[in-house]
């Protein structure tokens, strides 16, 4: 494979064969030997392929091999003669990240803290089974929520209208269409509102433990030692059962519209085809179920801390900082060689990160961007970063999303075996309660690379700012 | 009839190897079950059937996990055993298959990990003198 460094932290792939545009790759030298011992720069070159790909195929330095599309994978299609591509998503829908707030320090939760852990896991359910009793949906209730996102929680009480504000498009995609959503779909959705999941998914309770730019960290409302909280998951079964469907659905079309697949897990649609269409509006549905999920779970984790703390909602103050998504794909506009475009932005397992004073990025973080989540491990830190003008003229607003895996899960096991995982977290100042003990070993700290890696290079690049670190002290895992 | 688990940084792959493509279904779904939770432990007190019309064999394979994938999380049954018929039709292959196995119980299922989807990626069924051959991966 030739791959030209461009810069520290930028890397080419040139045009040839059929690709459409070049490959671009963002990483250190350390990272890049390491990248190219997987496939996933063939998926980078892969995705380049696709009718309609606009700029580049590009890839953040959580690069890994994915399913068709690498994970840590940006593509931006033409409005009108590109294509969207299922696998450019991934099986679950907008899965993302949501950051909240408090008004506690460390100090003040720390006697407390395994009444707040236990809390948060009775109450957020995680793992294998349905969600909670006390929320069964109806086909038609389901409805609204494919619909309404983020907001129908809220309008049950489940939230403040402020909430909305701060997440990724409202919390709601346009163009939902929940008619599209297979009666599978339904069923895989109706019980599981609420509910972590398993695998990578988590609730987290931290606390800030650097702050890199301090008028940023104020403006997000972050302050040295205060007690946050990330909730890690996505649009459940409902989600992976869309992308089944239109996978299908696409690997049929994508032979009849004459799309020469590379790969057949990259199988996608002309946007503007019935398939097309049909697939945004399913996956818009699907997304507006993932953003009520984290939505529901906020909900949730407030009344656990103020249960497990004794607070009211003022004392407590958990309010939302943000909520992105890292799979998704959505119509965006950018300015591209003086002319205004609309495209359908792909992003898997990447994160948006629109710059400061653009129409998108919350009023109160106009002067400092939009802030961006980045997940560590359980053992280390995580980050909160923010968006910026570079990452908007050369990313279509994208940036990384994860420290990305080390080990398979099966070395990850294998290294775990003999061992006590919660006994040497707890050692490490981290109380973790998960529903099965083998996603504990599949999970352990050392199974991902060290996130800072990642973040310095987004950061060295220009197309993130480092804010703060925050370092975990409870989690909750399926 | 055998399968082994492969390695794949993010998510999980199997290799499966059987007499006939019929007998590579019902090891798929043993592969599958193993990968839920400890094999041996589910019951066959339930009974189901299974028809799916898929285009090719890799399609119906990939149709075929995912069945379970979703009857285990709509009715939380593990799947032990299968009794698998497939004939060729018009439009391409008919699975009729009949399942058994038990309702998932906490108490005696340890869970291992949960699987999202069956996927397309490096999908694989081949034929040799040898028998039948596939490879798929399971997101997690």
């Amino acid at each position: 494979m030739q791959v030209e460094q461009i810069d520290e932290f930028r890397w080419r792939i040139p045009k040839r064969g059929k690709m459409q545009v070049e490959g671009l790759i963002f990483a250190s030298a350390e990272m890049m030997a390491e990248i190219r011992q997987d496939q996933s720069l063939q998926q980078v070159v892969n995705v380049a392929h696709l009718p309609g790909i606009v700029g580049a195929s590009m890839a953040m330095p959580d690069i890994h091999w994915g399913y068709g599309f690498p994970i840590g994978g940006v593509a931006a299609m033409d409005g009108k003669k590109g294509v969207v591509s299922p696998g450019g998503v991934g099986y679950d829908i907008n899965c993302g990240v949501r950051l909240l707030r408090s008004g506690l320090s460390r100090k003040e939760i720390q006697p407390r803290l395994r009444d707040l852990v236990t809390r948060l896991y009775q109450n957020i359910p995680t793992g294998i089974g349905k969600g909670r009793s006390d929320l069964r949906l109806n086909r038609q209730e389901l409805t609204r929520v494919l619909s309404q996102g983020a907001a129908w929680p809220v309008e049950r009480g489940m939230g403040e209208e402020e909430d909305l504000e701060f997440i990724e498009e409202h919390g709601c995609l346009d163009g939902a269409r929940p008619d599209l959503v297979s009666d599978r779909a339904y069923q895989r959705g109706r019980d599981q509102l609420g509910t972590l999941g398993s695998g990578n998914h988590f609730a987290e309770i931290q606390y800030v433990a650097e702050i890199y730019d301090e008028a940023a960290a104020a403006a997000l409302g972050l302050f040295l030692d205060q007690l946050t909280l990330t909730i890690h998951s996505g649009s459940r079964g409902l989600g992976h059962q869309v992308c089944s469907d239109h996978i299908r659905i696409m690997l049929e079309a994508a032979a009849r519209y004459g799309i020469e697949l590379p790969d057949r897990q990259l199988c996608c649609a002309p946007i503007q085809s019935p398939e097309g269409q049909h697939y945004l509006g399913a996956m818009s549905a699907a997304a507006n179920y993932a953003f009520a999920n984290r939505q529901v779970m906020t909900h949730w984790a407030r009344e656990s801390f103020m249960q497990a703390l004794s607070l009211g909602p003022r004392q407590l103050g958990l309010e939302v900082v943000y909520d992105v998504c890292h799979n998704i794909a959505k119509f965006e506009t950018f300015v591209i060689d003086g002319r205004s475009r609309r495209l359908c932005v792909h992003r898997k397992g990447a994160t948006r990160a629109y710059p400061p004073g653009h129409p998108q990025t919350p009023e109160a973080y106009q002067e400092v961007g939009q802030p961006v989540l980045i997940p560590g491990d359980m053992g280390r830190y995580s980050y909160v970063l923010v968006g910026t003008e570079r990452a908007h003229r050369e990313t279509f607003g994208s940036t990384c999303h994860g420290a990305g895996r080390r080990l398979s899960r099966r070395q990850a096991k294998k290294q775990a075996r003999g061992r006590n995982l919660l006994e040497e977290l707890e050692r490490k100042g981290v109380l973790v309660m998960a529903a099965g003990m083998a996603t504990v070993a599949e999970e352990m700290p050392e199974a991902y690379k060290d996130v800072s890696a990642v973040v310095d290079v987004v950061e060295g690049a220009g197309i993130s700012r480092k804010v703060a670190q925050l370092k975990p002290i409870g989690v909750i895992k399926g | 009839m055998t399968y082994r688990f492969l390695d794949h940084t993010a998510d999980m792959g199997v290799e499966i190897e059987a007499a006939s493509f019929e007998d590579l279904l019902a090891e798929g779904l043993l592969a599958l079950t193993d990968s839920l939770t400890e094999v041996e432990q589910v019951g066959l007190d339930m009974e189901l059937q299974v028809d799916l019309v898929a285009p090719s064999r890799e399609d119906l394979l990939v149709d075929w996990l995912n069945e379970l994938v979703y009857l285990f999380e709509t009715e939380s049954v593990l799947f032990g055993l299968a009794e698998i018929g497939v004939e060729e039709e018009s439009g391409g292959w008919r699975l009729r298959g009949t399942l058994q196995g038990e309702r998932y119980d906490p108490d005696r299922h340890r869970i291992k990990r949960l699987i999202k989807a069956v996927t397309y990626h490096q999908l694989r069924v081949s034929s040799s003198s040898r028998g039948w051959q596939a490879r798929v991966i399971f997101d997690i």
